[in-house]
């Protein structure tokens, strides 16, 4: 009996330029975790890009037809110039901001409304409770004010949502976590991988857990009614590579934020965002074309062959398959973080 | 249906990022501060009605664009800029206005002949 003819290889969506570019604004922070993917320090580095270079870039990306921004950290609210770049984005892309929310006061929360125009915050809560999330930053006080944080933003009228990083050091928290959302009227959670970056990926033998644990922890969560969960592992783990891009402090171009340790596509100084858009390894980051990939999260997801930065993380090839779906793990121990040259 | 004292037009503050890619538009609602991923035949729709168009002339504007035997619209032209209308009111991406009666009426005349 024929095989039949060869299936067409799969492929995501190609997107002549980007729909949602994600800008690591700073890589500085007032707190200190001991996760934090970009290695922050109290105060901005040298070589960050000023706000007028942002603001550069912000009209570079309109013109280019970027339409929404993730705008993240470190912590942006940290720097003192942030608010006349995002001035400056207000009401010309859709802004998505992701925090600490210690800096989240209500008169800061009245200008991220009315005078920015954020869509949503994204406010990061690392555990249920003042002793696990004040463990995490290393800065006691600030469980309190990021939870006065989302309040603040609440009262304003900003949708605001929770989100956290699953760890072996809050893991056992989760569900006084998502208790902890509904007593403060957050509507949408987020769980997110660990990714093996900046701090955590030197202390991942004592962080990560296996994937068991983790679909384990998952799946024992009791949602209150109404309430969303975002959580990116099967069937959910797309590959977002294909409709978006990021850019890093110091004007990096990036592919991913999550893949600010291994990709460097050109500075922005020196080159156009959409020539580093069209950079050979941005194209088959985003081609989809993985030796192995899972259907189901192909289907809910509209994407192939999900995260790269965790395949690379784990295999060091950029079209290996994700370990930490279940249908692409292979027996691959999440615990265990392989050496690769990058 | 189309009524010639109703004038439609693009809500303000919008900006659409055709994906012809994907045959969709995001458009990006600055009021709300919401994106929106319309259809073609919504994103037509509001491409006519940038500068305003009163119902007739949309109908026209909208046959003009559509060729008849387009099959996405299953033989369903009015049926289609009607649901396309709707959807796009119902976002608050689209606004209708009434206009003053003489110039409705010239213009459904200008339009009839």
């Amino acid at each position: 009996m024929s095989a039949g003819p060869p299936k067409p290889p799969h492929r995501n969506p190609v997107l002549e330029r980007p729909l949602k570019v994600t800008l690591s604004f700073t890589d500085s922070c007032n707190l200190n975790c001991r996760h934090c993917y970009a290695d922050c320090s109290a105060t901005p580095k040298p070589d960050e890009l000023s706000a007028a270079e942002w603001c550069g870039i912000l009209d570079r990306l309109e013109a280019d037809g970027v339409i929404g921004l993730y705008i993240e950290g470190g912590e942006p609210l940290h720097r003192p110039d942030f608010l006349d770049v995002l001035r400056h984005a207000a009401g010309r892309f859709h802004i998505q901001l992701r925090t600490h929310g210690t800096l989240v006061t209500p008169e800061m929360a009245a200008v991220l409304r009315q005078e920015c125009r954020i869509a949503t915050l994204l406010v990061d809560i690392m555990g249920p409770d003042a002793a696990t999330h004040d463990a995490t930053t290393g800065v006691p006080g600030s469980f309190e004010r990021a939870t006065a944080g989302i309040t603040a933003a609440l009262a304003a009228g900003i949708d605001t949502q929770m989100l956290t990083i699953m760890t072996r050091w809050n893991v056992a928290g989760l569900q006084g976590w998502v208790d902890l959302a509904a007593r403060l009227g957050v509507a949408t959670v987020g769980i997110l991988r660990p990714y093996p970056l900046g701090r955590l990926k030197r202390r991942w033998a004592e962080a990560s857990l296996s994937l068991d644990e983790m679909h384990a922890a998952l799946e024992a969560l009791r949602l209150p009614p109404g309430m969303r969960l975002m959580q990116s592992w099967h069937p959910n783990n797309g590959n977002c590579c294909w409709q978006t891009a990021a850019i890093d402090a110091r004007g990096n171009s990036i592919g991913c934020a999550y893949l600010r340790e291994y990709v460097h596509l050109g500075n922005l100084r020196e080159v156009a965002f959409l020539d580093t858009w069209n950079h050979p390894l941005h194209r088959e980051l985003r081609s989809g074309a993985v030796t192995e990939a899972c259907g189901d999260c192909a289907s809910s997801q509209g994407s192939h062959g999900g995260c790269r930065s965790t395949a690379f993380a784990f295999h060091g090839r950029w079209d290996a398959p994700d370990p930490f779906d279940r249908a692409t793990n292979n027996g691959v121990d999440l615990r265990v973080l392989p050496k690769h040259p990058v | 249906m189309f009524s010639p004292s109703i004038r439609y037009s693009q809500a303000p503050g919008l900006r659409l990022r055709p994906v012809r890619e994907l045959g969709v538009c995001v458009v990006f609602a600055a009021e709300e501060a919401r994106l929106y991923r319309l259809n073609a035949q919504a994103w037509l729709v509001l491409a006519l009605c940038r500068e305003g168009l009163s119902g007739p002339a949309l109908q026209a504007a909208w046959r003009e664009a559509v060729a008849p035997e387009d099959a996405a619209l299953e033989g369903r032209p009015a049926e289609c800029l009607q649901q396309a209308v709707e959807l796009l009111l119902a976002r608050r991406l689209l606004r209708q206005d009434g206009v003053a009666s003489q110039e409705a009426l010239a213009e459904a005349g200008g339009g009839d002949g």
